[in-house]
């Protein structure tokens, strides 16, 4: 019996197509015909009102915004080694050093937990040591066991809060007075924070749901709703579901900013326990997000073992 | 493509239950700020109205936009017209205007109502044979989304008679070979080949250019299905950042012109985008496209794209966008399109792990796998390979 | 290797074997689950995942047997439903309710569900329900 598939799109045929194109390259990025222009363009302001200049991005920001607000917009980055542990730890081979070398190595980092440890109940240390041990066994299910094992950075799966915010990448934040947008250049991963009429999560997520308010100079995030499935870094260091996490950051300067978040989550912790470390702006003219997508660096790792990258009796092709 | 057919129990569809009526929510006009969610959980909203309430309530919204002169923009506080909110990029209106219309470029209001009725109604039908969701059950029909009517008879608005202008002979060659490739096509490739980048979750629909409408020779209801096809519009000084409802692509465009573009080894997925205001409009000019194979960009583009966006806010719940595309490595002119974007509340949008929670992709390719070795060649049903 | 399913509700008499059957624009979707093999499946809720690009239900069904095998079933993207005002909680676990759908190609407990009901036939996902929506599947019409 014949399988007719009919009616396939242009998405379909493209599909399909193993694409034997040569690239040329592009030599110069086209200017587009477009003048270089010096000054920020502006939109005339509506007749009779004081309109401010719109800011130009990067280091030139006024210190607050028209409400009155510390200005946190830009681009931020922070420099620590938490993403590999969050806990005080030493330098280290890392995974398959025969073939990485210094490249894969771990280095040294004074942990940026407060009081040293994170308050782990019994069991969920042997969990998080269980991670630890898998945390390079990636075993991709088309169910949730594919989060059983495998640090999620590791597959290109968002890192969750507040483990972006110390990912060895910039971030960029954009304030608006009901809404600030946070976008991480891994993975283009992004989280809004609710400055108004706040909810409750109404779905679990990888970077939570975030409400957010202001104390002062503070912005303090509260995050909830988390699917439970985030690591907190390389060292499988984690949290559940019933995880909470509050997020202070204080700007102190206009480069720079204090970040704390003090996390609880009764089915993880003893107790709630908190991280803190400074994150610098990116004051270079021309600093941008650029694209990290990683999805395709991590195909063939993921899916080979399934034979569905480069199944076992490939053919000649 | 989805054929839909007529389906004895019409009844069944027709008066299906509508848990949205999107179209009342565009007849709403939203302060110059962004609407956070309420607090309190709705109830799943229980309109027992038909398919016909809905797609009148469209058309309402549709003639009232007609009448609306003379709209001043409100601004955002720094002096930039506001842009921001959630804008539908969903359409019933083809890509390229069919071959029948010639040089048709209007409908009258009457008919482009009749030609959105036609299509909402065909998209709300269900076919139990077709091996899917029930995309009405999850509020994806265009019409539940608040798509509209167009006067327009194609989105493309240059070259004149609405269609794309002709390939490259480098083009029809690269089509030519794709089109030979595919039917050689071993099965057993996997991800890459049979994975579009939707399906590996590498993109989203529709970041860049926005809105594509049809395709030529698909129906428009099938055109209308963007899965999730919404555009959040972020705007801060210095900045509007689109976050797209499907897959979350990010595009974050520096609206200052103080800058030129990235460096030209530096390629990316959605291109370097640069915009700057000309009146009330922001114009968006985007480059440096990578070269996805084996994968193209949209319709067939290479790295050599470039896109001009254009974005006018007309109206309380509508956005003018307007897009030229320019390929010479595809297409011997460049050609553009002129339409608009209905808004969408609340002005927020949620999270798209697509990556993560792909097991659609594994059974994707393990069922075409399949497939070929029962004997299926290629996607388009020819014989089994020798 | 195929799972044998105790049908409950009624059977589709639906008369698959088309020469065209509508295949799907936005990704590949069909090739994952098998035009030839309709389910009828009632079951238990266990858990809910709320999810882009697909919501995924996972339900305990009894076989014939008394087996209790674990079906995953997938949806279409939750985002309308969260616009609507659905939530994680609008489904509770242990919640009985039937599906019409297509098992994957595979042969695994999984399918796609066309359509997702509560036992009185109302809409998991739409809330109302239907005329003529009594939870049975319609027969093919021939054209």
């Amino acid at each position: 019996m014949r399988i007719g598939w009919t009616g396939l799109s242009a998405f379909l045929a493209a599909m399909a197509i193993v694409w034997a194109a040569t690239i040329t390259s592009e030599g110069q990025a086209p200017a587009a015909g477009r003048g270089q222009a010096a000054a920020p363009q502006t939109a005339a302001p509506a007749a009779g009102r004081q309109a401010a200049a719109p800011r130009p991005a990067g280091a030139a920001q006024g210190a607050r915004t028209e409400d009155g607000r510390p200005n946190l917009n830009g681009i931020w980055q922070a420099i620590n080694t938490a993403n590999w542990d969050v806990e005080a730890h030493q330098a280290e081979a890392g995974p398959h050093n025969d073939i990485m070398g210094a490249w894969g190595a771990q280095p040294a980092g004074m942990g940026i937990v407060e009081g040293g440890a994170i308050p782990y109940k019994p069991e969920a240390l042997k969990k998080k040591q269980d991670n630890f041990k898998n945390r390079m066994l990636v075993k991709i299910t088309n169910d949730p066991h594919r989060f059983d094992t495998g640090d999620p950075e590791l597959e290109c799966f968002r890192p969750g809060v507040p483990r972006a915010n110390y990912m060895p990448f910039p971030f960029q934040i954009f304030q608006n007075r009901d809404q600030i947008l946070m976008v991480y250049e891994y993975k283009g991963a992004m989280r809004t924070i609710f400055m108004d009429k706040h909810q409750d999560a109404p779905v679990d997520s990888w970077m939570g749901w975030s409400n957010g308010r202001w104390e002062g100079d503070t912005l303090v995030v509260d995050v909830t709703g988390f699917n439970g499935h985030q690591w907190l870094d390389r060292a499988g260091n984690f949290f559940s579901d019933t995880a909470h996490v509050v997020e202070r950051w204080t700007p102190r300067g206009r480069d720079h900013m204090m970040y704390e978040a003090t996390i609880e989550d009764p089915a993880v912790y003893t107790r709630p326990w908190k991280i803190s470390f400074p994150i610098y702006r990116r004051l270079e003219p021309n600093a941008q997000l650029l694209e990290f997508n990683c999805v395709p660096f991590v195909e063939e790792m993921l899916y080979t073992p399934l034979g569905l990258y480069n199944p076992p009796n490939r053919s000649s092709r | 493509m989805r054929n839909r057919m007529l389906w004895i129990t019409s009844a069944l569809t027709a008066a299906m239950v509508v848990a949205v009526s999107m179209a009342v929510l565009l007849a709403q006009a939203p302060s110059g700020r962004t609407q956070a969610p309420s607090g309190a959980k709705k109830a799943l909203p229980q309109t027992a109205t038909s398919t016909d309430a809905a797609i009148k309530a469209s058309e309402d919204a549709f003639k009232k936009s007609l009448e609306l002169k003379n709209y001043t923009v409100p601004k955002k506080p720094w002096g930039e017209p506001d842009l921001s909110g959630v804008w539908l990029t969903a359409t019933y209106t083809r890509l390229q205007r069919p071959q029948e219309l010639g040089d048709k470029e209007f409908y009258t209001e009457e008919e482009a109502i009749a030609e959105y009725k036609k299509a909402a109604e065909s998209d709300a039908e269900v076919d139990p044979r077709t091996v899917h969701y029930d995309w009405k059950e999850y509020a994806m029909d265009a019409w539940q989304g608040g798509a509209t009517p167009n006067l327009r008879t194609s989105l493309i608005v240059d070259p004149k008679n609405g269609r794309l202008p002709p390939l490259t002979p480098e083009a029809q060659q690269r089509r030519a070979a794709a089109a030979a490739a595919a039917k050689q096509l071993d099965p057993m490739l996997g991800i890459k080949t049979f994975g579009n980048l939707y399906t590996r979750c590498v993109l989203g629909l529709g970041a860049l250019p926005l809105v594509r409408g049809g395709m030529p020779g698909a129906d428009s209801a099938a055109a209308a299905a963007g899965v999730t096809a919404e555009a959040f519009f972020f705007q801060s000084p210095g900045y509007v950042t689109i976050v797209m409802q499907s897959n979350n692509d990010v595009r974050i465009i520096p609206t200052d012109n103080t800058r030129p573009h990235v460096p030209s080894q530096v390629r990316q997925w959605l291109g370097d985008s640069r915009g700057h205001w000309e009146g009330n409009t922001l114009v968006v000019e985007s480059t440096n496209f990578n070269d996805p194979k084996p994968a193209t960009h949209f319709l067939g583009a290479t790295d050599s794209l470039s896109i001009v966006e254009r974005f006018t806010r007309v109206g309380p719940n509508t956005m003018r966008y307007q897009y030229t595309v320019t390929d010479p490595k595809t297409w011997t002119r460049p050609w553009s399109v002129d339409t608009t974007m209905p808004r969408v509340d609340p002005s927020m949008i949620y999270e798209f792990a697509c990556h993560e929670q792909n097991y659609g992709l594994i059974n994707v390719v393990t069922g075409t796998q399949i497939r070929f070795r029962e004997g299926v060649r290629d996607l388009r049903g020819n014989g089994a390979p020798e | 290797m195929r799972m044998t399913v105790k049908i409950f509700g009624v059977i589709a008499a639906l008369g698959l074997l088309l020469a065209a059957v509508p295949a799907v624009a936005h990704h590949s979707f069909a090739a994952a689950f098998d035009e030839n093999h309709p389910i009828n499946l009632q079951g238990t809720v266990t858990k809910v995942e709320l999810v882009n690009p697909h919501a995924w239900i996972w339900i305990d069904v009894k076989g014939a047997d008394g087996n209790v095998t674990n079906w995953g079933i997938e949806g279409g993207p939750p985002t309308n439903l969260l616009r609507n005002g659905i939530t994680k909680t609008s489904l509770p676990i242990g919640t009985e309710i039937k599906l019409f759908g297509y098992q994957a190609k595979s042969g695994e407990p999984k399918g796609v569900g066309v359509f997702v009901e509560y036992l009185d036939g109302r809409k998991v996902f739409m809330g109302g329900s239907a005329p003529g929506a009594d939870g049975n599947p319609t027969p093919a019409k021939k054209e």
